[in-house]
């Protein structure tokens, strides 16, 4: 299990033990950091706050379905950290049975989907836009994240939904 | 027994088998359909209702070396008219969503399409639990699931109304 909280004004972090590897139970941690001390990033608090519940017991109780995978997570939250602007609405994060997580965002014509699975070493960036579909492996994804990015910001999301 | 993530049975019929539903061995026409149960995790609330996720699709991930990883469990349609059963009541019926059955939805995809767009096959694995269970088998990489997710529809939404 994922223990998350918020470890400072500009800083959310959590950290894990595996069952697993008891006695000697290695606590890990990330943490979620503002660009220079900044404040967080309106996305940051969702995006913990999401994954702590997909770690929680109720969503575990799928069987064979994996725990989340901690790496996944330093992934994903890796990636985020790169490609995500200040203002870059959040994505809706889902648990694979793998214990990878998915990030989506999907705005008018645009879709993106972020697989972050180590297990089955499937991880992908898949962009659509329109009838069009572009694909990467994981490691590559954050060029073409960013060429969807600014049309995943709150204020262009809130502005074409008003028109 | 958790049907939504069900792995390949191995041990199939350990009970006499319902005569009224289809042989284990007969094969599934094109036209039947799968359902599939999927809870509120895998879903992203949009306006107001529930939209299944990709990783809704998802082939569960048994811990044991012996079970087939490529496996999504399903029940199948002509089984379950067979019984004289219907969909929109699987939630309440299955043991795996039975802590809360508000919270998961069914889903259903053509067999047709799963075998011959994304190469599927379709088994019938009945257990004590669901005699009318059955296994999507292949492997569903991030974009046989986001095409899934695309021909998918619901037969009946989750009941918890989303936040």
């Amino acid at each position: 299990m994922i223990g998350m909280g918020i470890a400072d004004s500009s800083s959310i972090g959590w950290e894990t033990t595996d069952p697993c590897d008891e006695p000697q139970a290695e606590k890990r941690a990330i943490r979620l950091r503002g660009p220079r001390g900044a404040p967080l990033p309106g996305w940051a608090a969702p995006v913990v706050t999401r994954i702590r519940e997909l770690d929680s017991a109720a969503a575990l109780s799928q069987r064979d379905w994996r725990p989340i995978n901690f790496d996944d997570v330093a992934d994903a939250l890796g990636f985020l950290e790169r490609v995500m602007h200040i203002d870059t609405s959040a994505p809706w994060i889902g648990r694979l049975s793998s214990g990878g997580i998915e990030l989506t965002w999907k705005h008018a014509d645009i879709e993106v989907e972020a697989i972050f699975d180590r297990l089955r070493a499937d991880g992908v960036i898949i962009v659509a836009v329109g009838e069009h579909e572009w694909e990467e492996p994981i490691d590559k994804a954050d060029s073409l994240f960013a060429s969807v990015v600014d049309r995943l910001s709150v204020p262009y999301v809130e502005h074409t939904a008003d028109a | 027994m958790h049907l939504s993530s069900i792995a390949c049975r191995s041990l199939t019929l350990s009970t006499q088998p319902t005569p009224d539903i289809p042989a284990v061995d007969a094969p599934v026409s094109d036209e039947s359909r799968v359902y599939r149960l999927i809870p509120v995790s895998n879903c992203k609330a949009v306006d107001g209702e529930w939209e299944f996720q990709s990783g809704a699709f998802d082939n569960a991930s048994p811990m044991h070396e012996k079970e087939c990883p490529h496996d999504m469990s399903v029940v199948l349609s002509d089984s379950l008219e067979a019984l004289s059963r219907v969909p929109h009541r699987l939630p309440a019926n299955s043991l795996v969503c039975a802590a809360d059955p508000d919270a998961w939805g069914v889903a259903a995809l053509d067999v047709g399409f799963l075998r011959h767009e994304e190469s599927q096959d379709i088994l019938r694995t009945p257990n004590d639990d669901e005699p009318a269970h059955g296994d999507v088998r292949g492997k569903k990489a991030p974009k046989c699931r986001r095409r899934m997710k695309k021909n998918a529809t619901w037969v009946v939404q989750p009941s918890v109304q989303p936040e």
